[in-house]
């Protein structure tokens, strides 16, 4: 006697439906080999061997009344990826104990080598979990910015595939680079300016993107871990014991303590390339 | 290890307390920040083959600079975090600032009417 096939698309539904009940706004499939070409030691099949298709989860991104904060320091400290690592355990958990077939929520954290585990942005981009954007993160043609989750199983799910028609550049970006050369977002922070984002646009496709990972580093962990290591060195090498005191009991070093045991609701210290986007903007106004 | 694992190195001698010699690090900084993801120029995922630019793992730049994978990963990492001093985290906290302010005075509104927030120039700020 075999084993009936289940049916994968039911399946499917059936999963995400359960994710998009407990919170997720996207939840997509992907071809994990279309991520064959990133680099060595950040595709699916080097933490799972067994994957046969990736679930990309996304949401949980700011309130509106964060958004529209006149205190960057709110932004400052809402990030809020950690609710959709726990929607993407509790799915990872479902896979394996009522279907029987392995997965994994992948880290979001660190590897060894200062490097994520995957290539998240790949990952959310051949689900057609949102488009790369000029200013980097994947954005959702309906939500905009989303934080991502990626369970990587050996369930054989049907694909999503990526979107078809790109989320950025949005007409009115384009509308503006036409007129002035820069779009929201590289001209908040751009970075022949002092900022992190440059590129242009072309027949409404974005081309020679340029970024400056360290610097969006620096503003997005601002009080966090690059601060942290900072003022360590500078206190390291400060000879007077009375100035060390100052700087370890200050207000910069303290708050980037507070930041660090509050651990994931601290990450995400930068959202000023996202406030301005208009892919999703319409989600960000309120009356 | 997998069987899809090629980095060259055991996962034992990757994350030791290895400790680069600070002269290999200022000779060699600056090239690895530039084959590294540092700098990023048209690295998008799904861009033409003739178009992107994928950053070169640790092990392709220890293999095209003919170093020690460790003292690639560890130059990597000082360098990216040593770029900016920690005056640019005052100047970061100025923007954040000067960027919400612009948003609070104009906000999404004003792109759709292709009047889009003011630009900022960091020597006004």
């Amino acid at each position: 006697m075999t084993e009936e096939e289940p049916d994968w698309q039911t399946v499917k539904s059936e999963l995400l439906e359960g994710v998009l009940k407990r919170g997720a706004m996207v939840a997509r499939v992907g071809d994990p080999d279309l991520l064959a070409d990133v680099a060595p030691g950040q595709r699916p099949s080097d933490l799972l061997p067994q994957v046969k298709s990736m679930i990309v989860l996304g949401g949980s991104a700011p309130r509106v009344g964060e958004w529209n904060s006149p205190r960057a320091e709110v932004l400052e400290t809402v990030g809020t990826s950690d609710r959709m690592a726990a929607i993407g355990s509790a799915l990872a958990r479902q896979i394996e104990e009522r279907l029987g077939y392995y997965a994994m929520n992948v880290p979001t954290s660190t590897d060894q080598d200062d490097k994520p585990f995957l290539d998240f942005t790949a990952a959310a981009v051949a689900a057609g979990a949102g488009s790369p954007s000029l200013a980097g993160p994947v954005l959702h043609p309906e939500h905009g910015f989303v934080y991502l989750t990626v369970i990587l199983t050996s369930l054989p799910l049907p694909f999503d595939g990526p979107i078809e028609q790109p989320a950025c550049p949005a007409p009115s970006c384009v509308e503006m680079y036409d007129q002035r050369g820069v779009t929201p977002c590289t001209d908040v922070c751009n970075i022949d300016d002092g900022g992190c984002l440059g590129g242009q646009i072309q027949d409404g496709l974005v081309i020679g993107r340029r970024y400056d990972a360290n610097r969006c580093r620096d503003r997005v962990y601002h009080y966090w871990v690059p601060g942290y290591q900072a003022v360590l060195e500078k206190v390291l090498s400060e000879p007077d014991v009375e100035r060390r005191k100052m700087m370890l009991y200050g207000s910069y070093f303290t708050r980037t303590m507070w930041s660090i045991t509050y651990s994931n609701v601290s990450q995400g210290q930068c959202f000023e390339c996202m406030r301005v986007c208009p892919v999703g903007a319409e989600n960000r106004m309120l009356k | 290890m997998t069987e899809h694992d090629d980095r060259p190195t055991a996962r034992g001698e990757l994350t030791g307390f290895h400790v680069v010699d600070p002269e290999l690090y200022s000779e060699y900084r600056g090239r690895v920040v530039r084959m590294s993801n540092s700098h990023q120029v048209n690295i998008n995922e799904f861009l033409p083959d003739a178009v992107r630019q994928r950053a070169m793992t640790d092990a392709e730049i220890a293999a095209e600079l003919n170093l020690d994978i460790r003292d690639v990963t560890e130059i990597r990492v000082v360098a990216e975090h040593d770029e900016y001093p920690i005056e640019e985290y005052e100047a970061s906290a100025r923007f954040k600032d000067a960027a919400a302010e612009s948003y609070r005075n104009g906000g999404v509104k004003n792109l759709y009417k292709g009047d889009p927030p003011p630009s900022r120039n960091p020597a006004e700020i």
